[in-house]
């Protein structure tokens, strides 16, 4: 019985993970979200650029469709929180993948909250360069996106034309799936050109921020699916992020759970062998290698 | 490279096929998907999807083809896209198609040549060029990263770490009683651990888990654990002594620090990885079968 739960097979875990999942977003039980103060602050950094004459958020997007249902739904609601306090939005890749998920995000917000391409928002697109384009914003914002991603010249458009230089932004968050927020925007932006940097970035990221949450170089963090629920609470909607949150509690649940098993079924396990050892130590090799093959 | 298992293999591939050929079929009958562009993407989407966690089975033929398929695509995608956005737009349009020249056209023309130059390396009569290219980078890169992540990565993370140090409240002075004991039971913990009584593998984690969990919940003092936890894991880096006695318990200590971290990571892990896999049922279940 013992080995038998040490070497439960693999499948039989995501068929346990599947069903609890599936079951979760099936039946309904809506659980408590409470944002937690490192959200609070990307909101409340965003909402204060309301009112400013010619706010403008600028959103990075540095992420790739692995990462979409962790970083997509606060891109959105970024979006829309931006537009619905009359605060412009402009777009940017450093990522080339981003680049159709940035349009679908702008198409969706624009839509919903009636907003303008060029007077409200734009997206510039991908540029290669990460640091050397960080430093080109900084220093000229216009020799760096001459043009948008349609190819309408930025000086042209009402969004844009006060834009000189990265430091005009009035915030910036960057949507992170890899090493671009610490290495380029938290390295280049926020220490040379001053500016207030949020990030929202996939969990697996998360530990590493939190060193430049105490610096204040990071002035707010949504980080995974979760940050991305408690930052929907914000903005009051109910949206994937939020739906996600009852399947990813039953999941854990379930992960919890294995982990358990496990680690009992081990304790028992080097009891037992301790009992039978005739010199009452355990034998350690036995739950490397159970079946005491060599290969 | 994993060999396939035959059955298994055929097994998965026939269970998944079928249940994508099934469930598609009672789609389109109930009239929740049609035929037309959008669908037949819904329908591309949700094959696709079923093939790569039909590799959760076992490695198989259709795991294999959308592996493939995804690889090819990514690739193409990203090509075409700097080709037209960044070659296209910025290099080809300015220098040769616009009616206007820009002023500065060196800007250009130097990048340019240095990017070719790159590229000729693959030439072996006249490869040596490619090393100016690659100074330039590595020069260029090294100039411009070294001071800027001393200042960003290592001086302005050194404030807020000794900030605990600079001023002691109250809760520090909790934390610190908290490390002392923490690092007297590592030295007695290590005294047994000669007697092969060996229980540091759970218990000083445990412990030093409780003590975050302690100090988050009643919000004290957590900077100067960070602070007590960067000066145990450094001890543990630091070879020029002997871990043993004192600076042998604070290293232990340093290893319960960085097995909590890892704790953290992992368990951040598995929450961005359940996530992923969210995505994809919201859409199985909501954008294919319209059960949401």
């Amino acid at each position: 019985m013992i080995d038998r739960l040490l070497n439960i097979d693999r499948r039989i875990v995501f068929l346990f993970i599947f069903v609890g999942v599936a079951s979760a977003m099936l039946f309904r039980l809506p659980l408590p979200i409470t944002p937690r103060p490192d959200v609070v602050s990307v909101y409340e950094g965003i909402d204060a650029v309301k009112g400013r004459p010619g706010g403008t958020v600028l959103l990075s997007f540095d992420y790739g469709p692995g990462s979409e249902p962790e970083l997509q739904p606060t891109a959105i609601n970024i979006m829309r929180q931006c537009f619905q306090n009359n605060v412009r939005v402009v777009g940017m890749a450093l990522w080339p993948d981003a680049v159709g998920l940035a349009r679908a995000a702008f198409d969706s917000a624009s839509r919903a909250c009636g907003k303008e391409y060029k007077k409200d928002w734009t997206f510039l697109g991908y540029k290669p360069g990460m640091e050397t384009l960080i430093i080109n914003m900084g220093q000229d914002f216009k020799s760096a996106f001459g043009q948008d991603y349609l190819g309408t010249n930025t000086n042209e458009m009402e969004v844009t034309r006060d834009i000189t230089k990265l430091g005009d932004f009035d915030y910036v968050v960057t949507l992170a799936a890899g090493r671009t927020i610490d290495g380029v925007w938290i390295t280049y932006a926020v220490d040379r050109y001053s500016v207030k940097l949020g990030g929202a970035v996939t969990a697996v990221m998360s530990p590493d921020m939190f060193p430049y949450l105490q610096s204040r170089q990071l002035k707010g963090l949504v980080s995974g699916l979760a940050g991305a629920a408690e930052y929907e609470k914000l903005v009051n909607v109910s949206g994937s992020a939020t739906r996600g949150m009852q399947p990813q509690s039953v999941a854990h649940a379930i992960i919890i759970f294995f982990i358990l098993i496990g680690n009992v079924m081990y304790f028992l396990q080097r009891r037992r062998d301790r009992l039978a050892s005739p010199s009452g130590v355990a034998s350690p090799s036995r739950f490397a290698n159970p079946s005491g093959s060599r290969g | 490279m994993t060999k396939m298992n035959h059955a298994s293999s055929r097994t998965a591939t026939l269970l998944f096929a079928a249940l994508f050929v099934l469930l598609s079929v009672w789609q389109l009958a109930a009239g929740n998907l049609k035929l037309d562009v959008d669908g037949l993407g819904v329908l591309t989407a949700a094959g696709v999807t079923l093939a790569i966690f039909s590799f959760l089975y076992d490695d198989n033929p259709l795991f294999k083809i959308t592996e493939h398929l995804y690889v090819g695509v990514s690739a193409a995608y990203t090509l075409a896209l700097i080709w037209y956005q960044v070659l296209r737009g910025d290099l080809i349009v300015p220098m040769f198609l616009a009616e206007v020249r820009p002023p500065e056209i060196w800007t250009l023309v130097v990048p340019s040549v240095l990017g070719i130059m790159l590229m000729i390396h693959f030439v072996p009569q006249v490869s040596w060029l490619s090393r100016i290219s690659f100074a330039f980078v590595v020069g260029f890169g090294a100039g411009i990263s070294i001071p800027a992540n001393i200042a960003a990565q290592l001086l302005e993370q050194v404030h807020p770490t000794l900030a605990p140090a600079l001023g002691w409240g109250r809760p520090d002075v909790f934390v610190l009683v908290v490390a002392f004991a923490l690092i007297l039971t590592a030295f007695f913990v290590l005294r047994r651990e000669s007697g092969q009584v060996s229980l540091t593998g759970w218990v000083g984690p445990t412990v030093l888990s409780l003590v975050f969990l302690l100090c988050f919940f009643l919000d004290v003092g957590t900077a100067s654990l960070v602070l007590v936890g960067v000066i145990a894991v450094l001890t543990y880096f630091f070879f020029s002594l002997e871990h043993t006695g004192a600076v042998g318990a604070i290293s232990r200590v340093g290893i319960w620090f960085l097995m909590v971290a890892f704790g953290a990571s992992f368990g951040f892990t598995i929450m961005a990885r359940i996530s992923l896999l969210i995505g994809r049922m919201q859409f199985l279940l909501g954008d294919w079968l319209h059960l949401l």
